[in-house]
């Protein structure tokens, strides 16, 4: 440990770390741009330059180690009188073009210059132009003006991502960051060097011009687009999603988050989803209300249990929905009907894991909450069967109704195992839109999208996380957990939960592992299951 | 309660003297400046600082001058300005709105949106006469805005 001295506070820091590092424990804002928490220090930026006592020249903070007995400075005049002059120069080819520019609200070097820069400029001759837009990627455009020269990119280039796209070119007033020629800013996680991107220079082709930043309304949930479950943030505006961006949680994602899940929320709006309940006529399915859909579902279930017996109905949970949908859908059919044929759907798109040098991991299995899913279907210890096995029985004629929980964003059925569904007498499916699920279904039931729905997500490590919902649900598509509550009640259970909390609570007091778990807990981070 | 009437003196009782001071306001009136004017055939001149409906200006080529930075949207206290922003079919402009619309029922006609911009694009002028009988045309649209210049010179304010 080392006692130091900041801006006349007196504090221990650990050894070896940096002014800044120290600066932050004592709450101190050090402005700066080159420096970023998960990628090597550069120094470039001069922004960061503090005055340490018994130093003759300042001296930069991110690069400075802390040594016993330092006494610094962070807003001397000497300090104070270097970032205007930084900013100054900073701002001597900056376009200034923040009306007109996405990064404007978020942007470091406008917040930056309000607080620490000068008004007016000196610089009276005209600023120096580059190309003003450039594609370097399938989802990223570069702004060479607008840059400060910072090298995150670069650096999360060679580090994070270690595809090395970028570097700097030519030297001096010309110098600028692009991609090295033929190639393509095209990795797996290049979404990210928008948001490394201090300034304006590096803005997303999706988002472009879509919504000032100010506007959007942003919502903490979870990636649903693999295993790793990483933590995202919703920014919508109106009902609809604009981008998604990651969420530090240095257990699960660090700071990234792969491009599949930062561009592939669209099915959310896709033109096709389900508002309300359908039912099948002949080869149609035609819309019906709430109440008539429960009491079909009802009278259609309670006829095979007592012409087939309990055995005959089953269940196939959905690795795309919260613990809370699947545990009602195991409380319908192990507590109410009292049949055992219960499944969790794992057929999901299995891909090559993608392992990236800096451990970042895109997992293989593509659903979010295989082990929840299977976790909260286990009965007396006994694991799920997978969904192949039940289907084996459907096609055996063992079991005439089936209850399945979709809610895929992209997969099928293989051709085999969805001839197998039209064995079945009743199929109830619950979808956000219509699939090959759908397709032979007797009853189609609306859900939710994972920005609408409340619950938790386990991911492949465990974590237990939450989603809070960032849509209100298109038409009368409720979420899983509440139909299944109206299944269960018409067909004699008694039981209510009034919120995802409640059936929560009950999770942790039923479920091996989740006992020490409470719904206010989780937090924003998640808790790992005992 | 008790309403106490005070005592009339006898000037008050007379009554003409309090006549004589009301005909007296009346009379001096007819030799003072007049404020009536014959509305729909005589025009009322707005003071030059007036801020009436809106308009959008046009570049030097004719096309909008707004370049959809949301500022007026964003400093508008009652929430009237609606934009949708694209990438300008131009060379050198870059991003310009595909929609402008301007709600004037909900518009408190404060003058924000004006200096607020940057481009000298919104500006309110000297109009007063913009009732209609439907809401929908109150919601004046893009196209109504960059036309308002022209209505203003036929209406020769």
């Amino acid at each position: 440990m080392a006692n130091i001295k900041i801006d006349g506070n007196e504090l221990q820091v650990p050894d070896g770390i940096t002014i800044l590092e120290a600066a932050d424990i004592a709450g101190i804002e050090i402005p700066h741009f080159c420096y970023h928490k998960e990628l090597s220090i550069r120094g470039s930026c001069r922004m960061c330059l503090v005055e340490v006592e018994k130093t003759p020249k300042l001296v930069p903070a991110c690069s400075t180690t802390i040594k016993d007995g330092m006494n610094i400075f962070t807003s001397s005049e000497k300090v104070i009188k270097n970032r205007k002059g930084v900013l100054e120069f900073f701002l001597i080819n900056h376009p200034l073009d923040c009306p007109i520019c996405d990064q404007a609200g978020e942007c470091t070097l406008q917040d930056y210059v309000y607080k620490y820069g000068s008004a007016v400029s000196r610089f009276t001759e005209e600023k120096e132009h580059f190309e003003r837009k450039k594609e370097i990627g399938p989802h990223v455009l570069h702004y060479s003006e607008r840059c400060v020269l910072c090298g995150r990119c670069i650096r999360f280039c060679e580090e994070i991502s270690g595809t090395h796209e970028l570097a700097r070119f030519n030297r001096g007033i010309r110098c600028e960051v692009d991609v090295f020629p033929g190639k393509k800013l095209d990795n797996k996680l290049s979404g990210n060097i928008v948001n490394l991107c201090p300034v304006g220079a590096m803005v997303s082709k999706e988002f472009l011009f879509k919504s000032r930043v100010w506007w959007l309304t942003h919502t903490e949930s979870i990636c649903p687009l693999c295993s790793r479950g990483c933590n995202i943030e919703i920014d919508s505006r109106d009902n609809r999603i604009l981008r998604v961006r990651p969420r530090p949680n240095p257990e699960v994602n660090s700071q990234w988050m792969c491009d599949d899940g930062r561009f592939g929320w669209s099915f959310v709006h896709r033109e096709d989803r389900l508002t309300s309940p359908l039912e099948r006529e002949g080869e149609e399915l035609v819309p019906i209300n709430w109440a008539q859909a429960i009491s079909l579902v009802k009278e259609r279930l309670s006829f095979i249990i007592s012409n087939f017996g309990r055995e005959a109905v089953a269940a196939i949970a959905s690795p795309y929905l919260s613990n809370e949908d699947n545990y009602l859908l195991r409380v319908l059919l192990h507590s109410v009907i009292r049949s055992p044929s219960m499944a969790v759907y794992q057929a999901a798109q299995m891909e090559e894991q993608i392992v990236f040098p800096s451990g970042f991991t895109i997992e293989a299995d593509k659903s979010p909450n295989l082990v929840g899913a299977q976790d909260v279907m286990t009965v007396d210890g006994k694991k799920p069967i997978s969904h192949g096995k039940l289907l084996k029985k459907v096609a055996s004629g063992e079991v005439r109704a089936l209850y399945i929980l979709g809610g895929v964003p992209r997969i099928s059925l293989p051709v085999d195992e969805r001839e197998m569904l039209r064995k079945v007498d009743f199929l109830v499916v619950h979808n956000y839109a219509p699939s090959e699920l759908t397709e032979w279904a007797e009853v189609v039931l609306p859900n939710l999208t994972f920005a609408e729905r409340e619950g938790t997500f386990t991911n492949f490590q465990g974590r237990v996380q939450r989603l809070k919902p960032a849509l209100l649900p298109p038409g009368e598509a409720k979420a899983d957990w509440e139909i299944l509550q109206e299944v269960c009640q018409a067909m004699g259970g008694e039981m209510s939960y009034p919120s995802v909390e409640k059936v929560f609570e009950e999770i942790a007091g039923a479920i091996q592992g989740y006992k020490s778990l409470s719904y206010k807990d989780l937090g924003t981070q998640g808790k790992v299951k005992g | 309660m008790r309403v106490v009437t005070p005592k009339m003196s006898l000037i008050d009782r007379i009554y003409i003297p309090a006549l004589i001071k009301g005909l007296y306001t009346t009379i001096k009136h007819f030799f003072m400046r007049r404020f009536t004017q014959e509305y729909p055939e005589e025009k009322r001149k707005p003071f030059p600082r007036y801020r009436g409906l809106h308009r959008l200006n046009k570049d030097h080529l004719g096309r909008v001058k707004c370049v959809a930075c949301y500022m007026c949207a964003t400093a508008c206290p009652s929430k009237c300005i609606e934009i949708e922003a694209d990438e300008a079919p131009w060379k050198d402009r870059e991003k310009y709105p595909v929609k402008f619309e301007i709600n004037t029922l909900r518009c408190i006609f404060c003058g924000m949106c004006e200096e607020a911009c940057p481009e000298l694009s919104i500006q309110l002028t000297h109009i007063y006469e913009m009732a209609d009988v439907t809401r929908e045309a109150f919601v004046r649209r893009k196209d109504d805005l960059l036309g308002t210049n022209e209505f203003w010179v036929l209406k020769e304010y």
